[in-house]
This record gives C-alpha cells, structure tokens and sequence, in this order.
C-alpha cells in the first residue's frame, strides 16, 4: 500500500467511501424493484387467474380443461373440485397447493406464494352455481432470493471498506507522523535522523526536501564544527608567525580552502581587486580580519570550483576572521609583554650573576685567609659579604614574588639548627640568643633557602630594632587548629622599641621601616618574608608581647617523624 | 658503584678568573684533577682533548652561556653536570636548568656546599636508568630527567630531593636500596642528614605517586633496611 503514490492512495480511498453508498443506494433499489415485481408477478397472475375461471365456466370443470388453459395463460394450470380435489393438471409434478379454505364465489383471485412457487386461485362460478377452482401457479419470483446475498455482499463490502478506509488512512497519515517526530528529533538537535523515501510521489519529495535540509545542515555543523576547531587553534602565546601559519591551516581544513594566506595589511590595498571568477576555475575568497570596526588584514584564499561559496560560507568566514584577528592582536599585544617580562627578568638575572660573582670570590677568598689566619676582621669581611649577598637575593625575590614565578622546592628538616645556623652566620657572638627548640619528633615541610631567608630577616630585624635585650627564639608545634595538616610555629621575640599600636600591618608594607633606626634596612625584609612563608603554605604575623619588643611568628607545614 | 681508577676529573667552566683560581685550588687540594675555561666554547675544545667526570659550569657567560653548553655536552654524552648560578628555582631558566643539570648550587655558595655536591653527584655516577621515562604500572610513568611523575594520567611534580631519591631507587628497580644509600643521595653532608629525612621523604613521595598511599605498591619499605621501588603488573580489570 505504502508503495502506492499518494495520488492512487488518496483515490482508492474516495473508491472505497463512494462503494458503500452505492451499494447500500443499489439494494434498496434492487429490493424495491424486486417487491414491485412480485407485486406485478401477482396481479398478471389474478389477472389470468380471472381469465381462466371465466374461460373453464364455458368448458366446464372436467379433466381435459387444464391443458387448453395452460396453453391459453402460459401457467401451471390445475383444476379443483369444490372439496379440493384435483380434477385436473398441466402439470402433474409441479400442480398448485390445494386451495385455501374460505375460497368463495365471487371473491377476486386469491394470491398465495410459498414453495418456491406463486399460485392464484379462484372460484369458477356461472352466476347461480359454483362448479369448482381454478388455481394458476408459476415459480416465484428470482428477484427475493437474491436479496440475502446482496446483504452478505454488502456486508463484505462495508467490512472490506472499512478496512480498507483504515489502512488508507495509516497509510495516508503514517508519513505524516513520521515526518512530525523526524522534524521533532530535528529540532532536538539530531541531525542525524533521514526519512525513508520510498517510491516518487508528494510525501517523497517531501522526505528528500527534508533529508536535503537535514544533510545541509549537518554539512553546515561539520563547517561550524571545523571553525570553530580552527578558531580553537589560534593560541596568541605561539607567537604572531606560528599564529598565521596554524591560521592558514586552520582555515584550509574548515573551509575546504586549496590555499590560503593571511596578508596583515589594514587597508587591504595591496591586494588590489579581486580576479574574476570562472566558471570552472578555482577561485578566490577574501575575508577580511575585522576587530569590532577597525580591519587589521586579509585572508586570502583559493576555493575549488567545485565547492560554492553562499552567503552561509561567508558568515563563518567572517566569524574566523574576526576570531583570527582577536588572536593577531593578541599575539602582539602578548609578544609585547612578554619581551618587557623578558627584559626585566634578563636585566634582574644580569644584576644578580655580576653582583654574587664577585661576592663570592671575594668571600672566598676571605673565608680561606680566616681559615690560615687569626684575624676577626677577615670574619667580618665574611658575614658582611653574606649580607650583602642576601640583600642582592632580597631583591631578586622582591621582583619574582610580584611577578608571581616562584616555586617552593619543599624538602623536610628540623628548623631548630637552621635557626641555630642563620643566627650564628650574622656572626654577632656578643648578643644574648636563646632558642626553645618543643619540636622534637617533627620536621618542617618546607623550602630550606626560603626559610633561611625569612629567619634571617626576622633576625637581622630583631637585631636591628630590638635593643640590647637577648633575642629569644621559639618553635612550637601549633595547637590543635583543627585543620589537617600539622604546623609549626617559630617567634623571633626582641626587647626594644616595639611596633607602635596601628602599625602591626604596615610594617609587612614594602619600603616601609616606620621611621625606626634612621634609614637602616631596605624596608624589605618582613614583606619579602611574608610573600615566601606564604608560598610555602604558612603564615607570618606581629604579636605583641607582654612587656617590651616585639614578636614576629610564621607557621609551617610540618611532618611528624615515623619510619615508614 | 663502580669506582674510577685514579683522581677524579673535573672541568670547571666560570668567566670569574678569581673564582676559578680559588675553587681550582680547593678542588685540587681536595685530590680532583682541574682543567678550567673561561666560556663555553673553550670549554668544548678542552673536552675535545679529554672527557672528565664532572662539569661544574657557571650559568651566565659571555659567548655561550652554561645552560647551551650544558645541552651540547649531554647531546653528546651523559656527563654529569652542576650549574652555578645566582638565580634560584621560580626563575624562568629554572626549568631548563633543571632538564640539563644534575644539580645546581646558588651564588655565592660556601665550598663546603660545593664540596657536598660533587660528592653526592659523583656518587650518583655509577647509576644508570633503563630508559629516559619509566614505566612502573598501569597508572605510575616516572620522568626523572623532567623532575616528573604521572600518576593515573596526572602529573605530579617532583622536588630535586624526591626526584634524587626515585633516581637512586630507579637505578636498581626491584632491588632493596638501603636507608643510609638514599640519605646520601637525596641530601649532602652541609644539611646534617638524618635518617628521618628519609623516612618523611618517603611518605610525602607516596602521597604523590601511590593510589592508595596507605597500602603502598610501588614504593615499599623493607623493614630494618631500607626501599624497594617495583614495577607492577597492570592488573586484568584495569
């Protein structure tokens, strides 16, 4: 059915709803037909049934009346006695059934039908005195037995109908629904649903219409896809040429392009105008690199002259080409920046290596003429190189803790003998140093140099600002905080000045040395500790001590010591 | 640990003329065997003439720098190298540095530190690794060169101590290195090693590169003795 076209369905269908009212309209008739004929069958049969009776009156009812009459009406004549004996017949097999009971004289023809035959009867009467019935009789009319059949037929014919009705209908309605939930699933985002096409009517052009939207789209997917793929390749960090060049690629792969450059000519001049297009030639596509209003270059490409090139192409090409130019300028911008960053890190290292290679030979140096000879001068001329050197480093971190590139490189140790160590390379014998060490059993999680430069700051400080009192140093292992990882705590307490009350943050600020001790220090110090123990998972604070000074603490992870 | 007959070589490569009489004469003093060069490029003509055991090059120099010679002498051969500098880790050259160097010490360093350095990178000399990156297990690569691990897919990075510690492990995959071995390897003598150190280390290490740290598969310990580093079978289910 499905194979029909839609044409002969929808034809067949109107078929089979005309056929059961001109079946139902043709029995009617045909019944009414058949009643009038019976009705006419019975009033020829009274007719000559009269005829007979008025012939037999002359002849007389005797035996050899009936074949006379039956060849007279063309009947089955049968001739009766008043008592309903056969006097005589024209047919012996087929005679009419005895007469009715309260046949009398006079009476029209009575009209029985029953058998399978119609018979009239009639009394022959000659005015005074009845002599006997005459009965004609013939076969019943065709017509009603037909009737039964043509029911049945009719009832084949609404079942039939309706069948068929219903199956035109699934037919007729089916590709609908099917194209419904097709276009449903379309608008859901699968593209990838078809609808069968079978044969060559409307709903199969439809179908194909559909299919040809749904690959159209599909392709323009896969070219959107390709774009922004292409798009996705643009990294400004590669650098401007990288940058063209994954361009270029980028663009023959998404658009099917054979060729294809990027001119960065804001005015496009240079290009001068487009070639012809051939028919049959490749030809080329220009799409111009746009940021917002403003036109930085040119894509220039080679089409096959197989592919076309719609209004659709166009737009994704111009959103490439706004994306290309975002990343060309990005690329600038960034290739800018990162020569600046380069150059300060260049100047910073050059600074650092001509001014540590002399400190260290010069140190060097010392350190072996101490080592031949008892002289606490040469001891100075150590420690003050070390300090120096450390202000170098301060520096240099200064500049790598803005620049956010510094990395801990955790190692695990004690910080009791690191602390001992840093104290005793700023070679001040002659101040009073005391150091609690309660962190027996755990070792610091930490970078070993950093932590030496935070100490040494907090000590150098402490020296600086913190009188003739004795420096006292603590480490601890923090009180349960209720975070996870463990901690230990070190105070570097002195007994000077103190920090003014509103001050406790400022001196974290960088250059920021309150006024205390003249233009001593670099105001470095504590903000260059602060930025390391925070890049090492900790924390640096003031507290303010009971009694005089201050008290700078900083926190670390730390391990307990389990073999394991 | 194979041992080289006679006095251990070092080229010393450093533009300061002071520092390279100075630590010439300690590292002499200390029964190496010194050559020195004052860039880059006399420094691969003296190696033409001879390869030593150890190079101990200065980062910055005019003409060629430390870290391009670094990468021309290990193109050619796995001499191991220690690079001078005065910049630390978090520099940009860092990495590199990393990628070339067997270890690197700060300027200005102490002797002693150099001194501790060499030994400890001297002692490393005998240790080879099977291969560049090392593939343990379904879910452990180590890339030791690199300072990396990749576990389950993620890399991890590695400090220059635990990288020492896998190095030495690594060398003798599926052996017992001992407790006292991987003391001297991960830290030198200035940093008063403790066997803790090691203890600690080794629990960090397998937070970073064990699925399941508390059940460890490829880092075990050798009760009394010292670590194993295994290599384990991929398992069917995966």
């Amino acid at each position: 059915m499905r194979s029909l076209p839609l044409r002969a369905r929808i034809l067949a269908a109107l078929a089979v709803v005309a056929v059961v009212p001109l079946a139902l309209f043709g029995l009617i008739v045909l019944f009414q037909a058949s009643l009038a004929l019976g009705q006419r069958q019975a009033d020829d049969l009274a007719a000559l049934t009269r005829l007979a009776a008025r012939q037999t009156v002359s002849v007389g009812v005797n035996p050899a009346a009936a074949a006379p009459l039956a060849e007279l009406t063309a009947r089955r004549v049968t001739l009766f006695r008043l008592d309903g004996t056969v006097v005589a017949t024209s047919d012996p097999d087929r005679r009419a059934a005895p007469p009715p009971e309260n046949l009398r004289a006079g009476d029209p023809p009575r009209v029985v039908s029953g058998g399978g035959s119609v018979a009239a009867y009639q009394v022959v009467a000659d005015g005074t005195r009845s002599l006997g019935i005459v009965a004609l009789a013939e076969d019943a009319p065709t017509a009603p037995q037909v009737i039964p059949g043509l029911a049945g037929a009719l009832a084949a014919a609404i079942i039939l109908g309706a069948f068929l009705s219903f199956a035109l209908a699934r037919s007729l309605v089916r590709p609908a629904r099917e194209l419904t939930a097709t276009l449903e699933r379309l608008h859901a985002g699968d593209l990838a649903v078809r609808m069968p096409v079978e044969g060559d009517d409307e709903l199969a052009r439809l179908a194909e219409s559909h299919n040809r939207l749904a690959d159209a789209l599909t392709a323009r997917n896969r070219s959107l896809g390709l774009v922004l793929h292409a798009v996705a390749q643009l990294s400004p960090r590669d650098g401007l040429g990288p940058l063209v060049e994954a361009a270029q690629r980028a663009a023959m792969e998404a658009f099917g392009f054979t060729g294809a450059r990027v001119v960065l000519d804001p005015s496009g001049d240079g290009l001068g105008e487009p070639p012809e297009k051939v028919p049959g030639e490749a030809y080329e596509v220009r799409v111009p690199l746009t940021l917002g209003s403003e036109r930085i270059g040119t894509l220039v490409a080679t089409q096959v002259p197989t592919r076309d090139w719609s209004a659709a192409d166009a737009d994704l090409a111009a959103l490439f080409g706004s994306q290309l130019a975002v990343a060309v300028r990005n690329a600038e911008l960034f290739a800018a920046v990162e020569s600046l960053s380069e150059l300060k890190s260049d100047f910073l290292r050059g600074v650092s290596h001509n001014l540590q290679t002399p400190l260290t030979s010069i140190r060097a140096f010392a350190d072996q003429l101490a080592a031949e000879t008892d002289d606490r001068r040469l001891d100075i001329i150590v420690e003050q190189t070390d300090r120096l050197s450390r202000l170098v480093a301060q520096l240099l971190t200064v500049a790598k803790l803005e620049a956010g590139t510094l990395r801990p490189e955790v190692d695990v140790f004690p910080i009791g003998p690191l602390l001992q160590r840093v104290w005793e390379s700023l070679g001040r014998t002659d101040h009073a140093f005391r150091l609690r060490d309660e962190t027996a059993g755990w070792l610091a999680a930490a970078d070993r140099d950093w932590v030496e430069q935070v100490a040494w700051a907090l000590l150098d400080n402490a020296l600086k600002y913190g009188g003739d009192g004795a420096i006292e140093v603590s480490v601890r292992l923090e009180d349960g905080s209720g975070e996870p990882v463990a901690r230990l705590v070190t105070t570097v307490r002195d007994h000077g000045a103190g920090i003014p009350p509103g001050a406790e943050e400022r001196v974290f600020e960088r250059f920021s040395r309150l006024g205390r001790g003249g233009g001593d220090g670099t105001g470095l110090g504590l903000n260059v500790a602060r930025g390391l123990v925070e890049g090492m998972g900790g924390r640096l604070w003031f507290e303010r001590p009971a009694g005089p000074g201050a008290a700078f603490s900083f926190s670390l992870p730390a391990e307990r010591i389990e073999e394991a | 640990m194979s041992f080289v007959p006679g006095p251990l070589r070092i080229l010393l490569v450093d533009d300061d003329p002071n520092l390279l009489v100075f630590l010439g004469e300690r590292l002499r003093s200390d029964g190496f065997r010194v050559t020195t060069a004052r860039d880059g490029q006399e420094a691969l003509r003296r190696l033409e003439a001879g390869w030593p055991d150890l190079l101990v090059v200065d980062m910055m120099m005019p003409r060629m720098d430390g870290i391009t010679l670094a990468r021309a002498v290990k193109a050619r051969a796995d001499l191991p190298i220690i690079v001078l500098s005065a910049v630390d880790a978090g520099d940009s050259k860092a990495e590199a540095l990393e990628e070339v160097a067997e270890d690197y010490i700060t300027k200005p360093f102490h002797y002693p530190e150099l001194r501790a350095r060499i030994n400890r990178v001297l002692r490393r000399v005998g240790d080879h690794l099977p291969s560049a990156t090392l593939e343990l297990g379904p879910d452990l690569t180590l890339d030791l060169h690199r300072r990396r691990a990749v576990v389950g897919g993620v890399e991890a990075r590695l400090t220059p101590v635990e990288s020492r510690l896998l190095y030495a492990l690594a060398a003798n995959l599926g052996q017992v290195v001992t407790t006292d071995t991987l003391l001297m390897r991960g830290w030198s003598e200035t940093e008063a090693p403790d066997p803790s150190y090691v203890w600690v280390t080794m629990r960090r290490l397998r937070r970073k590169i064990e699925p399941d740290p508390d059940h460890p598969t490829y880092l075990e310990t050798v009760r009394g003795i010292g670590y194993r580093l295994n290599r384990v079978a991929s398992t069917a289910s995966g």
